[in-house]
């Protein structure tokens, strides 16, 4: 219940935006954000938007995955 | 141990169980919200939905959870108006079209979903609507995981639910491990993210160092989103809650600040509802606090399975039993 999909926004309309999820346009309410403008990469879960995020963040995550998969190949060696 | 029912079924659905080393066991604890919402609370929403000219709204799963004698699902199907919602504020388009009718909001889930109940108890407000309120039964995370650890519960570490983070920040990690001997890693969705977690969290425990892991740095902050913590702390304030299959757990939810009350629907409508009686034989409660696993309850997968459940744990699509049921 608590997950939330990324997606952009597309379009701002008062205190409500238009985000896109692949190809879903969803209405999603900005009140729990500061401040949103279009192109904002976002999280959103039951129709608001909880968060921001960015591409370097998600670079960040894929060198995580990277040394997972280094361990991961130390423990097929071993077994 | 994950607190999060979403991490409870992608840990299923991903196999991540069978790509673990003997030495590192899984279990789930009391991570839906919907599985640990008390039967009474069911009760209350089927006996609102029973009033006259009134519309129950709820998140999906609730509908279907069995209460005492009846469901939302049977009480619809019996000709109540009972609808599902995706958003909270699609309660108040309800409340502005039926000014007619009682307009109700079951409002339940942890910190991720909590804001949203308080931007509609503060629109209604702002906006004036007179016929909407909240059945509130939001929880937070915290205190729950603190009476885990108080029980006995055996837990060398949490993985943390990476939404409710977004809004907690890793504040509240930092207060628990000072408090107790744990580590806490907080971590994604995907199976590359739920291992990437395992890890942090078994590095943490073995070397000693920061018991205190974000592994879900893309979007979880230090500080979280200190607006909606701002906005719920102004609509809600601390209250003792019952968590089932857990019990009373001193200040694990939230209940509607005095200013708000006549958002409040207990406030409302004033119902007098019996206690709520658990389904016979179910071992819910035990499986929520990691004691049995699904499968060692005498009525899972005869009695009690996805399409006709008799527990909370296997109506909820994130629910532990449901998770075991789909995907062991």
């Amino acid at each position: 219940m608590c997950i939330a999909v990324p997606g952009e926004v597309i379009r701002i309309h008062d205190s409500t935006a238009e985000v896109r999820i692949r190809k879903v346009i969803l209405e999603a309410d900005c009140a729990l954000m500061e401040s949103i403008s279009v192109g904002d990469n976002v999280l959103v879960h039951a129709g608001f938007i909880i968060e921001k995020i960015t591409r370097g963040e998600s670079d960040q995550m894929m060198d995580d995955l990277e040394n997972y998969s280094n361990i991961t190949s130390a423990w097929e060696d071993n077994s | 141990m994950e607190v999060c029912g979403s991490h409870t079924m992608a840990i299923s659905r991903f196999g991540i169980r069978s790509l673990l080393p003997e030495t590192i066991r899984l279990i789930s604890g009391p991570g839906c919200p919907v599985c640990v919402t008390e039967i009474t609370y069911i009760d209350y929403a089927i006996a609102l939905s029973r009033q006259p000219a009134t519309v129950v709204l709820s998140y999906g799963d609730l509908v279907r959870v069995p209460g005492s004698h009846s469901s939302l699902e049977r009480e619809r199907a019996g000709g109540a108006d009972v609808r599902i919602v995706y958003s909270p504020m699609q309660a108040l388009e309800t409340a502005r079209e039926n000014p007619d009718k009682e307009v109700v909001f079951c409002g339940i889930g942890f910190e991720t979903t909590t804001p949203g109940s308080a931007v509609l108890i503060k629109s209604a407000a702002e906006k004036n609507i007179g016929n909407l309120s909240i059945l509130g039964a939001h929880k937070t995370m915290k205190p729950a995981m603190s009476a885990l650890l108080e029980s006995g519960t055996a837990i060398d570490g949490y993985i943390c639910p990476g939404h409710v983070s977004v809004i907690t920040g890793m504040g509240m990690y930092r207060e628990l491990c000072n408090e107790y001997p744990i580590a806490c890693t907080v971590t994604g969705f995907e199976a590359e993210e739920i291992l990437v977690g395992i890890l942090s969290l078994v590095r943490s425990i073995q070397n000693g160092g920061d018991p205190v892991q974000n592994a879900y740095p893309r979007v979880v902050r230090e500080e979280g989103n200190p607006k909606a913590r701002s906005l719920v702390a102004e609509v809600f304030e601390p209250s003792d809650a019952f968590w089932r299959g857990v019990g009373s757990i001193k200040g694990s939810g939230l209940a509607v600040r005095r200013e708000y009350e006549t958002f409040d629907a207990y406030e409302r409508f004033g119902l007098e509802v019996e206690e709520g009686v658990e389904p016979k034989g179910c071992r819910c409660g035990e499986v929520l606090r990691g004691v049995c696993t699904p499968a060692e309850c005498p009525l899972f997968g005869n009695r009690c399975v996805p399409g006709d459940p008799v527990g909370a744990c296997m109506v909820s699509s994130e629910g532990s039993c449901a998770a075991w049921y789909n995907y062991s």
